[in-house]
């Protein structure tokens, strides 16, 4: 898997926008993403996130689920209001997951738990890669 | 024999004598007998062939009447009272002589046969009367004798009838002596009679049995007898009383036994008079008492001792009795309630409700609680109010109903209940608390831990890509961000660590000979090494010497220079510290948005933080710690602060333990 991603193309590489306020997780999963061979750009908050995702047009968005100015769902609102049709991966270290889902109109493979390692995080990326450009 | 004429002189004295024997007769059946003898007496002075003796019966208008014959004795059978001879005689008050023919004209063949036998001459008639002269019956007597009768005949006749009108009314009296006499034996009331010297005249078998006393032994013995010493003031009152005409009415008193017991005894007491009037004695009647006494007496002890307040009423509402706890509870004593309505007890602004309610309540009275669902107070005489509860009773007495009503002082219940609720309310304030500081513990570790993770998988999977060897910027870079990460997992986790002791109050200052002035120093240059944007201006002065623990110390100053970093908009902070008598001030003041008013007491408090928890991160529980430490040292910590214009931590700390 990680052979495959090194052999990527420069031109073909998957843009991830990862959006969290904690900057030393952004920077950790920038970090990790990189190095996978995905081109990862990050956002500390919702303004940002927005502004980002106009820009790049991620294939895949990675955000927190509560950030202090507002909530990641009601960023990918209006990410999703711009035509973006990003595959998401909500992060989240609530303990009350199993009602948020629901509510949020999130898959669960479409929730990373924290804490979480990067094989989770990668194959989690893989697995919505498919869903990209679907919104 | 001797002629009837003979013997006239002492006709008078002769009767007197038949007629005293025969009152001692006690039955009217041996009427029969006093009219014998009457008759054989009467024939000593007057000739006589036929006699009958009329009995009017009072509750009819027939007689009884008793005939003598020489030949056939005594004969007794009713008759009318209004024809024949009887009726005439019945009229004679002063008798009346009738010749034959006269005697024909008035008699009844059917009735009076015997004095129209052949041979009779001469009647004679005279109604009986008694001694308050009216009419009891009437006599008939006939002769055959040639001469007949003479007027002076007429007299003794009339004497005659006299004394066998008055034979007979005392016979009637003796019969109903007896009828009296057996009525009072068979009374289960003691019945007895005294005289006007107070001597015991009468004495029945219900009094024997009471008082333990035959009638003869009481008899002749003065009243005295069963009254108990310290009642005999009240006796003599009670004879003055009768004396003077008066009756004594369901007198509640006492009386002594034989046996030497005393009973309680309800009693009344009417004078007797003579014929003029005068008092010449007094009968008794008696009621024993001591077992509904007794009855009363518990109750009333059991009422009395009950551990609620107890208040008896009539319907009326007023107050007939009220027990000892009644008089602690609302502060009168029984005198003062006794006789007052029951709405004094009642608040003022509920009483015509209460009454209102009182008067349904004896429409249909049935024991229940009073004021279901209300909250009911009671009026204490010092016009204090208390909580209660309830309880109504009727009681259905012999002419009357009352209510007793169980009174419960019920403001220790509702001061546990109070109580309770605020237990309940600082528990469940408490739990919620917990709940929210896991839930920011468990996210606020969550996420550094993730960081690391990821940091240090990073790392992991780099040093097995030889392919491409990590740069030495590359690795110091992610190193730092790995000591940050862990830096912070430390503190958050020495936080909790905290939270736990200063809780648990298991905290121990490890008190040394300190410098705070270095203490803060080295605090602030700390953080200038890190801080970004805001320039700290350390005290000016020289070393500020105590017994602290110094590690709570550096913990207590980097927690307050960091709120001051954190929220100071990189201002310049300023820090300064004053070496006083016995006390060092230390004050550390940003530029920040500041603090409300209302906010600057609860920033103090465990879990309180006045932003959201994610903008700045952390328990919320560092000024908690702080506060928990220098009052661990015996100091106090204040903030003084406007919205917009910063805000100023002033920790006062004492140099030495103090006694307390």
């Amino acid at each position: 898997m990680t052979e495959e991603r090194e052999l990527r193309a420069p031109w073909s590489a998957r843009v991830v926008l990862v959006v969290d306020d904690d900057d030393d997780l952004r920077m950790a999963i920038v970090d990790a993403l990189h190095h996978e061979g995905f081109l990862a750009v990050s956002a500390s908050g919702g303004e940002q996130a927005v502004q980002l995702a106009h820009r790049h047009r991620p294939d895949v968005i990675l955000l927190d689920y509560r950030m202090p100015d507002q909530l990641g769902t009601d960023v990918l609102r209006r990410i999703r209001r711009g035509g973006i049709g990003s595959a998401t991966i909500l992060m989240t270290g609530a303990e009350n997951v199993d009602e948020l889902l629901p509510r949020l109109g999130f898959d669960p493979e479409e929730i990373l738990m924290k804490p979480f390692g990067l094989d989770l995080l990668l194959s989690l990326v893989d697995a919505v890669l498919p869903r990209a450009g679907r919104a | 024999m001797v002629s009837a004429r003979e013997r006239s002189p002492s006709h008078q004295a002769l009767v007197r004598a038949v007629l005293t024997r025969s009152a001692e007769l006690l039955d009217p059946e041996d009427a029969k007998d006093l009219f014998a003898n009457a008759l054989q007496a009467a024939r000593e002075f007057l000739p006589l062939e036929v006699c009958q003796i009329a009995v009017l019966r009072p509750q009819d208008a027939t007689c009884d009447l008793y005939g003598v014959s020489l030949d056939s004795g005594i004969t007794h059978r009713s008759c009318p009272s209004d024809v024949g001879l009887v009726a005439k005689a019945l009229q004679c008050t002063d008798g009346l002589l009738l010749h034959a023919d006269e005697l024909a004209r008035h008699s009844r063949p059917e009735l009076d046969a015997p004095f129209l036998a052949p041979g009779l001459r001469c009647a004679v008639l005279c109604a009986l009367k008694g001694f308050n002269g009216s009419v009891c019956g009437a006599l008939m007597c006939a002769t055959s004798a040639a001469e007949g009768y003479r007027p002076e005949d007429l007299g003794a006749t009339r004497m005659f009838a006299l004394h066998l009108g008055a034979a007979l009314e005392l016979l009637q009296a003796r019969h109903d002596l007896r009828h009296w006499n057996a009525i009072v034996k068979s009374s289960h009331a003691p019945i007895l009679g005294i005289n006007g010297q107070g001597v015991i005249t009468h004495w029945n078998p219900a009094a024997e049995r009471l008082f333990e006393h035959t009638a003869s032994e009481a008899i002749g013995r003065s009243i005295a007898l069963i009254v108990p010493e310290d009642r005999r003031q009240e006796l003599a009152r009670l004879l003055g009383q009768i004396g003077s005409g008066r009756s004594v009415e369901e007198l509640e008193t006492s009386c002594i036994t034989g046996g030497g017991r005393t009973v309680a005894v309800v009693l009344t007491m009417s004078p007797i008079r003579d014929s003029t009037g005068e008092v010449v004695g007094a009968s008794s009647i008696i009621r024993d008492v001591t077992s509904s006494k007794q009855a009363n007496e518990r109750f009333r002890l059991a009422v009395d001792s009950a551990p609620n307040a107890m208040i008896l009423t009539d319907e009326s509402g007023e107050i007939l009795l009220a027990n000892a706890e009644a008089e602690r509870l609302f502060g009168y004593s029984r005198a003062e309630l006794t006789g007052r309505s029951i709405e004094l007890l009642v608040p003022h602004e509920l009483r015509a409700l209460h009454q209102s309610h009182r008067k349904s309540f004896a429409d249909q009275p049935q024991k229940r609680a009073m004021g279901v669902g209300r909250d009911l107070w009671a009026l204490r005489k010092d016009g204090s109010q208390v909580p209660v509860e309830v309880g109504l009773n009727p009681i259905y007495g012999e002419n009357e109903r009352t209510i007793l009503a169980s009174i419960v002082d019920i403001s220790e219940r509702r001061k546990i209940e109070r109580e309770r609720a605020r237990l309940l309310a600082e528990t469940q304030q408490a739990v919620e608390a917990r709940n929210t500081f896991l839930s920011i513990a468990s996210h606020e570790l969550k996420t550094p831990l993730t960081a690391l993770q990821l940091t240090v998988q990073s790392l992991l999977r780099a040093s097995t890509r030889q392919r491409e060897p990590m740069l030495a910027g590359q690795l110091m870079e992610k190193l730092r961000a790995t000591n940050r990460q862990v830096s912070r997992l430390t503190m958050l986790v020495d936080q909790l660590l905290d939270v736990s002791r200063l809780t648990a109050r298991r905290l121990k200052l490890e008190r040394a000979r300190t410098d705070l002035t270095s203490v803060v120093k080295d605090v602030i240059d700390r953080f200038a090494q890190s801080a970004e944007g805001s320039t700290i201006h350390a005290p000016d002065c020289g070393p500020a010497w105590g017994h602290w623990d110094s590690g709570r110390l550096d913990q207590i100053f980097t927690n307050l220079v960091a709120n001051a970093v954190k929220y100071g908009e990189g201002a310049p902070i300023e820090v300064e510290l004053a070496d006083l008598d016995g006390e060092v001030v230390v004050s550390v003041q940003d530029r920040g948005p500041g603090i409300a008013p209302e906010d600057q007491a609860r920033i103090f408090e465990r879990f309180e933080r006045l932003v959201s928890h994610r903008h700045f991160g952390g328990f919320g529980l560092g000024l908690w710690i702080v506060r928990q430490l220098v009052e661990a040292h015996g100091g106090r910590i204040e903030v003084h602060s406007q919205p917009g214009q910063g805000a100023q931590f002033i920790v006062t700390l004492p140099k030495e333990v103090s006694a307390t």
